[in-house]
């Protein structure tokens, strides 16, 4: 997000927290596709990540007279989101704390590889498995690349030891690397290996 | 700058997420030295950019508008901010309710006051109830909050210790809740 982003949404945010109800709304016209977004990948179902993201910005305008400004409106609100996820799914809390028998996830090898292996049908091919992913994956994979934190901030938000974040993300691109692999194998690219070698 | 992140063409540390951002694996690719390293890596940079292009999902239409019916209805919770003036007045209000607690517990165990006494104590108690409760409601302060607050702990503290200031009434007290005197 720019510079100027930041400062707009700073100055609409101090509107907002005397009660400027026409500041908050420009916030929820700027911010409301993210904060869906970040529940929706979370939970994989719309509806539920409407319900989420509309009681994120509830809760954010109730205690907006309480933002202190020291981290930015965006940040705070999709804590705020993630917080609501995982109350919504409490058995989440528990699997991000644990590790998953990968060669058991590895044995799902997603959906069957369509013959070409156009550039384009393959970011396609990896967009359609990335729902579904396990959602413990899923959460630390949107923080990471739709949020943009790194893994030292995923880990503090999420009160997890670094190592696991990494293990998370490691894992996660590991499952689309072989499901990748399989899907080429199925589509040609074998023969591409072959003159590799 | 690769061969300064790259010690010794530690591949399998980079693949393993061992970096702070993947594109710094992604551009170890070079120092690769098998072709089933390309290949893995060619596949990791597949997915990593699978990852930065993960299609956004467009929100429902009517959310914005649900959100802020939501917000028209909801008021919005102004920090409590207790200054010394609150605290030395809800201490006054305290000890004040303190003493009229005691006052009341004594009328009651104390004196064998008649029957229309004790309906009046009792019909007050629960107007000072209700009382309180309303004035919480309407309270535009966070002082008199918790000036009506800490009136209700003490009137409370007042009923539990009165039968400690009085000896004869903490018997009293006692046979109440079934023990007996000696």
């Amino acid at each position: 997000m720019g510079r100027s982003m930041q400062d707009a949404d700073a100055d609409l945010v101090r509107r907002a927290q005397r009660g400027d109800e026409k500041a908050f709304e420009e916030l929820v016209e700027r911010h409301q596709r993210f904060a869906f977004n970040v529940a929706y990948r979370v939970l994989g179902e719309r509806r539920e990540a409407e319900d989420i993201t509309q009681e994120a910005f509830l809760r954010a305008w109730r205690a907006l007279p309480g933002f202190r400004g020291e981290a930015r409106f965006t940040t705070w609100l999709y804590r705020i989101v993630r917080n609501l996820c995982l109350n919504r799914l409490p058995s989440l809390r528990r699997e991000l704390r644990t590790g998953d028998n990968l060669e058991q996830l590895l044995v799902d090898k997603g959906t069957s590889p369509p013959a070409s292996l156009q550039a384009r049908e393959k970011l396609a091919f990896l967009h359609a498995q990335l729902p579904s992913l396990p959602r413990k994956y899923r959460l630390v994979l949107t923080m990471r690349y739709l949020e943009e934190m790194s893994y030292r901030e995923i880990a503090a938000q999420l009160d997890l030891p670094m190592g696991t974040v990494k293990t998370h993300i490691h894992r996660a691109r590991r499952l689309l690397t072989e499901r990748l692999q399989t899907w080429e194998r199925g589509g040609g690219a074998a023969e591409e290996e072959e003159a590799e070698q | 700058v690769v061969t300064e992140l790259v010690p010794d063409g530690d591949l399998q540390s980079y693949v393993d997420g061992d970096l702070e951002t993947e594109r710094e694996a992604i551009l170890a690719q070079n120092l690769a030295a098998s072709p089933a390293d390309r290949r893995r890596l060619d596949r990791l940079q597949d997915v990593i950019a699978a990852l930065d292009t993960w299609p956004i999902a467009r929100e429902p239409p009517h959310l914005a508008r649900q959100i802020m019916a939501g917000v028209r209805a909801s008021p919005q919770l102004r920090p409590v901010r207790l200054r010394w003036v609150d605290l030395i007045a809800s201490a006054a209000a305290g000890a004040v309710a303190y003493l009229a607690g005691l006052l009341w517990f004594y009328l009651v165990f104390r004196t064998n006051a008649p029957p229309q006494v004790a309906a009046a104590l009792a019909w007050l108690s629960r107007f000072s109830v209700t009382a309180v409760h309303h004035a919480q409601k309407l309270a535009s302060s966070p002082a008199l909050t918790w000036g009506l607050l800490s009136t209700a702990a003490a009137a409370v503290a007042a009923g539990l210790t009165l039968p400690f200031w009085y000896p004869t009434l903490r018997e009293e007290a006692l046979s109440l809740v079934g023990i007996p005197r000696d």
